[in-house]
């Protein structure tokens, strides 16, 4: 336990060293969500309906921008190979990498949300089942983003080929997600839509890390 | 755990056993074999130099026994068996560009289970100190290496594996590396070390990778 803080501590460190790179993900995030005003023009009752898939989609896409250093900065450096050869388990390494991921991305993209729901006309009652359901399902994108990362790594294209390993996966937490908004705003009960992304969650959280380690073994030789 | 390694860090690896052995290790790369029939055994207080012409699998070795690799056959054995007793150092340093000497030291001391004396131990070992508090991209290759070779001095590994430890040095820091080595083996420990150059420091053993190239070519023969 102690080894996992101490790499989500590095991580951490170094994506403060980095910061463009946190902020460029919430700038991605940001700017990508304030187009679609533009876009689909003012218009009321149009983007409060589409505002939650909006939100939706850019989140997995910036989420997907940054996963593509995930790995390979260590990789290159060389600080991958002392890594798995370090004592930590490498399922411990990928499980600090993930979390860091997340508080350097899920995080501030959850954060970022609600501020961005108000340019797209949703009621501010729309807020916390958004923050919500953006905090249960952005770990997840980051556990599954992972597993994409780690089995692309070394590969020719990655920038291409990563999103279409990944995308696919995403596609039940972007239906539940978006879902869960919006059965909320609709006043009905969507108690049952976040149980689901939960149980994504913790599926995602018992598997990934595995998958991943693997992968990384495979790409490391 | 973190009282454990700080154990190991003071009292240095003397008194407990420590092996490496390999027995007839094949290793395939890009589905050519590289070498084949590859047996040998280290134990406390010896080493060895890994020598041969480019490409005879030098590195691929290293990496087979530092774990990166799967080897082709063979059985290799490692006592202690735990993930701690081997320390690798390869090619790339693996120091963080955005993160300072010390902090990387640190971190990696951290992770091995090495208690902070270990951390300035090393650096006077290595003689880093006019560095320390500099992010390593801007260090020079030759700082680089030594900053990345320090992680060895943290002690807590009982057997060291180094890919060209000696690239990008000055004579100075040839011997530096030389005396750490030579501290290391006389104090129980294993060493393993691919070199092109063999100055100061003479390993107990020596094994030639051309002497275990694959007999039978596979395939055809390819000419490009």
């Amino acid at each position: 336990m102690n080894t996992f803080f101490i790499l989500v501590g590095r991580d951490l460190r170094l994506s403060v060293r980095h910061r463009a790179d946190t902020v460029m993900v919430a700038g991605f995030f940001a700017i990508t969500v304030i187009l679609f005003p533009f876009g689909i023009g003012p218009e009321p009752g149009v983007l409060e309906r589409v505002g939650a898939g909006i939100l939706w989609v850019t989140a997995l896409l910036a989420s997907l921008l940054s996963l593509d250093h995930l790995f390979s900065d260590d990789e290159q450096d060389g600080a991958l190979d002392l890594l798995l050869t370090s004592p930590a388990a490498p399922t411990v390494v990928v499980a600090a990498k993930i979390i860091a991921h997340w508080l350097t991305t899920g995080l501030p993209l959850t954060l970022l949300a609600p501020v961005l729901g108000i340019t797209l006309q949703m009621p501010s009652s729309s807020a916390a089942p958004m923050m919500t359901a953006l905090l249960i399902g952005t770990p997840t994108l980051s556990l599954i983003g992972a597993v994409g990362a780690a089995l692309t790594l070394g590969a020719r294209r990655r920038g291409i080929l990563m999103p279409l390993v990944v995308l696919p996966l995403y596609i039940p937490i972007l239906i539940f997600g978006v879902g869960a908004i919006d059965t909320t705003g609709m006043g009905f009960d969507a108690g049952g839509l976040f149980a689901v992304l939960g149980g994504f969650l913790l599926i995602a959280a018992a598997l990934c890390p595995w998958a991943a380690a693997a992968a990384l073994k495979i790409a490391s030789e | 755990m973190l009282g454990f390694g700080m154990v190991r860090a003071m009292s240095d690896q003397t008194q407990s056993p420590v092996t490496l052995g390999v027995r007839d290790l094949s290793a395939r790369r890009g589905g050519r074999t590289i070498f084949e029939g590859l047996s040998f055994e280290l134990q406390n207080s010896q080493s060895m130099a890994v020598v041969g012409p480019n490409g005879s699998g030098k590195s691929t070795l290293l990496r087979i026994l530092a774990g990166l690799l799967r080897s082709e056959t063979g059985t290799i054995q490692i006592d202690p068996d735990d993930r701690g007793a081997i320390c690798f150092a390869g090619h790339r340093d693996g120091l963080k560009g955005a993160l300072t000497v010390h902090e990387n030291l640190r971190f990696w001391a951290n992770l091995y289970g090495a208690a902070e004396p270990a951390v300035e131990h090393a650096v006077g070992r290595m003689a880093l100190e006019t560095v320390l508090d500099m992010p390593a991209d801007m260090l020079s290759a030759g700082w680089r290496r030594r900053a990345g070779l320090a992680r060895l001095a943290l002690g807590t590994a009982s057997i060291w594996i180094l890919d060209e430890p000696y690239t990008a040095l000055d004579t100075e820091n040839v011997a530096r590396i030389d005396t750490l080595l030579s501290t290391h083996v006389e104090s129980g420990g294993i060493a393993l070390l691919a070199t092109h150059q063999a100055p100061g420091f003479t390993p107990t053993q020596r094994i030639d990778m051309a002497d275990y190239r694959a007999k039978v070519p596979e395939g055809p023969e390819m000419d490009w």
